[in-house]
């Protein structure tokens, strides 16, 4: 029998509620390369990070995995990966959202969200019940750099009372933003 | 609980865990006093005149361009009395989805079985059962009655989100032998806790080569320590940079095994998720070689990503030049698209020599110059 093209499949299962149709959209991911997702224009990233709340462990895990594979992520999908963030679906969706507005605040690419991007991740940081989660949302604010100046006071706070690795981080986050550190 | 368990393909069992609880966190003790000593001396030596610096440059491997030469899989033949393969592969979620494909799990076993120890990132589902299948699959020629050929050591699930990966060291038993006891994950804090430094702790065990009867060199014992690290805390010139802690963890091991077993021979191998300039501390570990070196390790071959890692003035058993990638379309030929179903990486391996080489902390200046990349800047 033969394959169904890896980006019809995309197009056609992208938001697909079965898991089984979920586990081929994640393998359609795995096998395109970076650009031909890029050129798709598909949130890909976003539904990817969505489905690491999901129910079934199989798609938890190859959403996850896909996503730490290095899917691209495009300054388009800000708003849904800030939604997700502050709606704390599930402790892994707030984690990923806010690795994924990291990774897009080091290439400089939020676009005009960068600041919907940083003052949820402030809101993540402070207010998230997942530790990983706000440990991702100091390194995220560190990566972005000097645009996420305003969320200084935060981490300052973060820096003085908070668990020892989030305090390690909110430090590092400061020195970033102060253009101390990469 | 164990932290691990073993199996053949018959009579699996648990393996007791052995952590270095309590050790590392010594070994900290002590660390910042050498650290402050030693600066003091090199200070109290370089102000003195009593430390030649340019005479230091013989240790810092080589400035003289690699000329890596991988060989092909296909080329290597059988395997050799005097010489073992070590490998690293990243299967990509190795997970219960994949153990069910039987194409799949044939290919796996075609290349694990042409080594004699793989260190096996990415095993998912939090059970050994993906390895325990592959290690099925290997042993299915064994007959009835007689020792597993192929075996097997699977950590405890390891990661701080929901999203866990085991390591897995899988052997030949018929010319490898599992030093007893000798496996455990490095413990490096609770999540969230000042020592939480690494995403996913690295796996540490120590083989030896089996001797023949009418042998009468040492066989080689080596201790293999592997690493998948985050993708996202590899970058930067700082202290949450895994590869800014890899070098004490590897410093901190090797002082641990020679204390406690004479060991002196490591060997850091697996998904790094960098190239050689990427390797930050742990490549500016004096003597440290990136065997693959350059070497495209992922499955479209457009980035270097594992590594296998030795200090190469202790570790001489490396063959020079013997060292390479499984390039799954070429080597076992199959399209591009079946090698993405067996993984993204591919299997980085190197040949070592079956006996222990000459004296103690020898050094193998071929190894740098012929064998791979020097990581020191």
């Amino acid at each position: 029998m033969a394959e169904i093209d890896p980006r019809k499949l995309l197009e056609q299962d992208l938001f697909a509620d079965d898991p089984v149709r979920q586990m081929g959209v994640i393998r359609a991911i795995s096998m395109l390369e970076p650009e031909q997702l890029q050129s798709s224009g598909l949130p890909c990233a976003a539904r990817l990070v969505r489905l690491t709340g999901s129910q079934g462990e199989m798609v938890r895990i190859g959403a996850a995995e896909a996503l730490e594979s290095g899917v691209p992520v495009q300054a388009d999908e800000v708003p849904q990966l800030c939604e997700m963030l502050s709606g704390e679906l599930s402790g892994d969706v707030s984690y990923w959202s806010a690795t994924l507005l990291g990774r897009l605040g080091a290439a400089g690419q939020l676009g005009d969200h960068w600041s919907q991007a940083v003052t949820t991740l402030q809101a993540c940081l402070t207010e998230s019940a997942f530790l990983p989660a706000r440990e991702r949302a100091a390194w995220a604010l560190g990566r972005i750099g000097r645009q996420a100046h305003e969320a200084m006071p935060v981490l300052r706070a973060i820096a003085e009372d908070a668990p020892p690795r989030l305090r390690r981080l909110a430090v590092e986050a400061l020195e970033s933003i102060r253009g101390v550190a990469a | 609980m164990g932290l691990f368990s073993r199996s053949g393909s018959r009579g699996r069992r648990r393996g007791r865990s052995r952590g270095i609880l309590g050790s590392l966190p010594i070994i900290r003790w002590f660390g910042p006093l050498l650290t402050g000593g030693g600066i003091l001396g090199a200070a109290f030596g370089l102000v003195t005149g009593r430390i030649d610096l340019p005479a230091l440059d013989q240790y810092r491997g080589t400035t003289a361009p690699v000329t890596l030469q991988p060989v092909s899989l296909r080329d290597l033949g059988d395997k050799s009395p005097d010489r073992i393969r070590i490998a690293t592969f990243n299967i990509r979620q190795f997970a219960e989805k994949k153990a069910n494909k039987p194409i799949v799990m044939g290919r796996l076993a075609g290349i694990v079985g042409k080594f004699d120890v793989v260190a096996i990132q990415e095993v998912m589902s939090g059970s050994t059962l993906p390895i325990d299948r592959l290690v099925e699959v290997l042993n299915q020629d064994t007959p009835r009655g007689t020792t597993p050929r192929f075996q097997s050591i699977v950590s405890h699930p390891i990661g701080r989100t929901s999203h866990k990966e085991s390591y897995a060291f899988v052997w030949d038993a018929s010319r490898i032998d599992f030093i007893p006891d000798s496996a455990y994950v490095v413990q490096d804090g609770e999540v969230g806790s000042g020592d939480d430094f690494l995403h996913r702790e690295p796996m540490v065990a120590s083989f030896q080569v089996r001797a023949r009867p009418d042998q009468t060199a040492r066989p080689f014992r080596f201790t293999l320590i592997t690493m998948h690290t985050d993708p996202d805390e590899v970058r930067g010139d700082t202290n949450t940079n895994e590869l800014n802690v890899l070098d004490d963890v590897f410093n901190n091991v090797r002082a641990w095994e020679y204390s406690q077993n004479g060991e002196e021979d490591f060997i850091l191998l697996g998904d790094l998720n960098v190239d050689v300039g990427g390797l930050a501390e742990l490549g500016r570990i004096p003597g440290m070689v990136s065997l693959a070196g350059k070497l495209k390790t992922n499955v479209i071959k457009t980035k270097t990503l594992d590594h296998i890692l030795i200090d190469a003035q202790t570790t001489a058993e490396f063959v020079p030049g013997h060292v390479g990638v499984v390039d799954m379309v070429n080597d076992l030929g199959i399209t591009l698209e079946e090698a993405k179903d067996v993984s993204d990486h591919l299997p980085v391996w190197a040949e070592f020599s079956a006996f222990e080489s000459g004296a103690p902390g020898a050094r193998s200046p071929q190894v740098a110059r012929e064998g791979g990349q020097p990581t020191a800047r």
